[in-house]
C-alpha cells in the first residue's frame, strides 16, 4: 500500500529556495571541490543525504559520477571511505561535524590506524550551527579528532582560505579532518593569501599579547585586536588554521615576543585549539594563556551571533581575555 | 487508552474521539507551521506528515498526563526523528504539557523549545534526540528497563523513513525482537522523502515490511492520516505478546499544505515568508482570528 509515491520530477517542481549562505565556508568548500574535480580524477565525494547542507551539491552537479550516496548512515560511509582509499581513490567524507563524531571509531580504525589517504570534511561545527540547537552543535570535534594518531586537523578562517585548504588537503597524502562552517562569514584574506598545512600566520602584528584563533573566531579575534588598539593595547593575531600538527615554532616565538597568549575557538575550551596551544607552550615556552571557547557546556538554539555573545566567544570576550592575560604577565 | 483521561470524562464514542483527534491534528499542523515561521528555520515537511500520528498517540493511545509527568507508570514517547520537534511541541501545547504561546518561541535563545527536543529543557520530553537512529535505541532501553522493574508502561517511538537507513535502527530492531519487547511500539512516518530527495533516490528501503518481519517484529502497514485506522492498530500493537510491534504509517510529507506536499525541499532549512505562512494556515483550515493569533505574538 502506498498513499503516494513522489517521483523525481515531482520533487523538482515547486521547490522553495534553501536558506542560502553564499559566503559561508561550506559553500566555498563545495565550489572549490567542484573546481578541483577534473584536476584530481581519483577524488570521490561521499554524502549521507545532506549534500545541500555540506556544500557538495556543487560537486554533484559538476561530477555526478563521482558523488556516492550512502543515505543517512554515517558509520558505513566513514569506513567505506577507508575501502575506497585502499583501492586507490581519494575519498572525501562529508557530513555535519556532530555526525562525524558518530563515526569517529570508524575514522580511527579504517582511516587513521590503516593510514588511508581519506578526508573528512565537517560542516556545521560549533555554536555557528545556530537554531538547530545544542544537540547539533559539535563543540568536541577538534578535541576528539586531534586525539587520533596520524590525523591532521584543519579549520580555515574565511572563504578564500577554504579554497586553498581544500586543495592542500587533496595534495596531502594522509587522513585529514577539516571543519567548514554554516553561517555567512567575513572575507578576511585577499587573492595573495597562502595556506600551508601545519603553518600558522601572523595576520595582524602587535607586541603586548597574541591572540591565536581558528575558523570563524579569527574574524572575532581581529575585531578584538581593533578594540584593544583603541585603548592602547597592541595585540598580535595569529590565524592557526591547522590545529594538528600545531605550529609550535610560531607559538614559541609569539610567547617570547609578546609574553602572553589568548586562544579563541568555537569549541569547548577543553582539548581543542586551546589545548593544543597550551601543550605546545608548556613544552617549550611557558607563559600566561587565557582560553576563549565554550566553557565545558552544551550549546543551545539561537542565532550564531547571539550565541557567541551568550556563551562568551564574541569579540568583547576575546578582548577581556587579552586584558587578563596581560595582567598575569605583569604580575 | 488514556485511562486518567477517562476517569475525568466519560469515554467518548469512536466518532467523537476521531473528531477530537482530527481537531488536535489540525492544531498541531497550524502550530508547527506558525512556530517554524517565527523561528525563521526548521523542518515543516516531517512535522506535517506526522501530525495525525501525534494526535492519536497523545490524545488517545498513551497513558500520559500533564499533571503527572514524573509518574513512573506513565507511557514513554521517544521522538527518534527529533527534527519533528515542532509537531511534538504543538502536541504538548494542545494536550496541556506546555503553553501554546510559549511554544511559538521555537529555536530562540533562552527558549526551552530548541530545534531538537531536549529532556533538560522540557521535563515532559522523555529524552534528547536529533541524531537519527539513536532514539530508537533509547526506546529499547526504556522498554527493557520498565519490564525489568515490572512497570506495566508501554514505550512508543516515532522514526522517519530516511532514519531507517541508519544501521543503529536495525541494531535496535534486532535487540527489541531478541528481548521480546512487546511493550515497545515503533511508528514509522513513511512519507517517502528525506532531506535531499525521495528515499528511492537516496537509499532504497523496500521491501520495508518484509525487513521488519524478518527482524522478528509484528508489522502493520496503515494509512497514517486515517485516525480510526491508526487507533485500531495502536490498540492491536498493545495486545500483541512476545514481539515488538511496528506501524508502517504511509503518509504525505507536508500533508495539508498543498504547496509543500511531496516536495523534498520543504523538509528543512527553509524560511517561511508571512505570505507562505498565511497560505499554509488558510489551507489547514485556520480562521482569520486564529491566523492572527498564530502569526502575531507580542
Ligand atoms: C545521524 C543523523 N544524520 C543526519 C541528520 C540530518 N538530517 C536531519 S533530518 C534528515 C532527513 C530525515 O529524513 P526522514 O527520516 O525521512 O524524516 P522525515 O521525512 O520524517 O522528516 C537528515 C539527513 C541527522 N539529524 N542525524
Ligand atoms: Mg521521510
Amino acid at each position: 500500500m502506498s498513499l503516494n509515491s513522489p517521483t523525481a520530477s515531482l520533487c523538482e517542481a515547486g521547490a522553495p529556495a534553501l536558506i542560502a549562505n553564499s559566503d559561508s565556508l561550506r559553500e566555498a568548500f563545495g565550489k572549490a571541490l567542484s573546481a578541483l574535480g577534473d584536476e584530481f580524477p581519483k577524488l570521490v565525494v561521499l554524502d549521507a543525504d545532506i549534500a545541500g547542507g555540506t556544500g557538495v551539491h556543487h560537486f554533484r552537479k559538476s561530477h555526478p559520477d563521482r558523488m556516492i550516496q550512502f543515505g543517512i548512515a554515517e558509520q558505513n560511509m566513514m569506513a567505506a571511505a577507508g575501502g575506497m582509499a585502499a583501492v586507490g581513490l581519494i575519498p572525501v567524507v562529508t557530513t555535519f561535524a556532530v555526525f562525524c563524531l558518530r563515526a569517529i571509531e570508524q575514522a580511527r580504525l579504517s582511516l587513521c590506524y590503516a593510514r588511508r589517504n581519506a578526508k573528512i570534511v565537517a560542516s556545521h561545527p560549533g555554536l555557528d550551527v545556530g537554531p538547530d540547537g545544542g544537540s547539533a552543535q559539535a563543540l568536541e570535534d577538534l578535541a576528539a579528532f586531534r586525539a587520533i594518531p596520524g590525523m591532521t586537523v584543519i579549520s580555515p578562517a574565511d572563504p578564500t582560505e577554504m579554497v586553498l585548504a581544500t586543495r592542500a588537503m587533496l595534495e596531502y597524502d594522509g587522513p585529514v579532518y577539516m571543519r567548514t562552517g554554516r553561517s555567512p562569514c567575513a572575507r578576511l584574506f585577499g587573492e595573495d593569501h597562502k595556506f600551508e598545512i601545519g603553518k600558522g600566520q601572523i595576520i595582524r602584528d602587535g607586541d603586548d599579547v597574541t591572540i591565536v584563533a581558528c575558523g570563524i573566531e579569527v574574524a572575532r579575534a581581529l575585531a578584538a585586536a581593533e578594540s584593544l588598539a583603541e585603548e592602547g593595547i597592541s595585540a598580535r593575531v595569529v590565524n592557526m588554521a591547522t590545529i594538528k600538527p600545531i605550529d609550535a615554532a610560531l607559538l614559541s616565538r609569539c610567547a617570547v615576543e609578546t609574553g602572553a597568549l589568548v586562544t579563541a575557538e568555537d569549541h569547548n575550551i577543553h582539548g581543542g585549539l586551546g589545548g593544543a596551544v597550551a601543550e605546545a607552550l608548556a613544552a617549550t615556552t611557558p607563559c600566561p594563556v587565557e582560553f576563549v571557547g565554550v566553557k565545558d557546556t552544551f550549546g543551545a538554539s539561537g542565532e550564531p551571533e547571539e550565541l557567541a555573545h551568550h556563551f562568551g566567544i564574541s569579540a568583547p570576550f576575546i578582548a577581556d581575555a587579552a586584558r587578563r592575560a596581560i595582567r598575569r604577565k605583569r604580575k | 487508552m488514556n485511562q486518567k483521561f477517562q476517569t475525568v470524562s466519560a469515554q467518548p464514542s469512536p466518532a467523537m474521539l476521531a473528531e477530537k483527534l482530527a481537531e488536535a491534528a489540525r492544531f498541531i499542523r497550524c502550530h508547527s507551521v506558525a512556530s517554524i515561521f517565527h523561528a525563521g528555520s526548521g523542518h515543516p515537511g516531517g512535522a506535517l506528515s506526522s501530525a495525525d500520528l501525534f494526535a492519536c498517540l497523545y490524545g488517545a493511545e498513551m497513558n500520559v498526563w500533564p499533571n503527572a509527568i514524573h509518574d513512573p507508570s506513565r507511557d514513554r514517547f521517544v521522538l527518534s526523528k527529533g527534527h519533528a520537534a515542532p509537531a511534538l511541541y504543538a502536541t504538548g501545547a494542545h494536550f496541556g504539557f506546555c503553553d501554546a504561546k510559549a511554544a511559538l518561541a521555537l529555536r530562540k535563545l533562552n527558549s526551552p523549545f530548541q530545534g531538537h527536543p531536549h529532556v533538560l529543557d522540557l521535563p515532559w520530553v522523555e529524552t534528547s534526540t536529533g541524531s537519527l537512529g539513536q532514539g530508537m535505541s533509547v526506546a529499547v532501553g526504556m522498554a527493557i528497563g520498565l519490564r525489568l522493574q515490572k512497570i506495566p508502561a508501554r514505550v512508543y517511538t516515532m522514526l522517519g523513513d530516511g532514519e531507517l537507513q541508519e544501521g543503529e535502527a536495525w541494531e535496535a530492531a534486532m535487540s527489541a525482537a531478541h528481548h521480546k519487547l512487546d511493550n515497545l511500539c515503533a511508528v514509522i512516518d513513511y512519507n517517502k522523502l528525506q532531506s535531499d530527495n525521495c528515499n528511492d533516490a537516496i537509499m532504497r528501503l523496500e521491501p520495508l515490511a518484509d525487513k521488519w518481519r524478518a527482524f522478528g517484529w509484528s508489522v502493520a502497514e496503515i494509512d497514517g492520516h486515517n485516525i480510526p485506522e491508526i487507533l485500531d492498530h495502536l490498540g492491536r500493537a498493545g495486545a500483541t505478546r512476545e514481539k515488538p510491534s511496528v506501524l508502517i504509517a504511509h503518509t504525505i510529507k507536508g500533508k495539508g499544505v498543498p504547496y509543500m506536499e511531496n516536495i523534498p525541499t520543504w523538509h528543512g532549512s527553509v524560511k517561511l515568508t508571512p505570505a507562505q505562512t498565511e497560505e499554509a494556515l488558510t489551507a489547514l483550515g485556520a480562521s482569520a482570528d486564529e491566523i492572527k493569533g498564530f502569526m502575531h505574538v507580542s
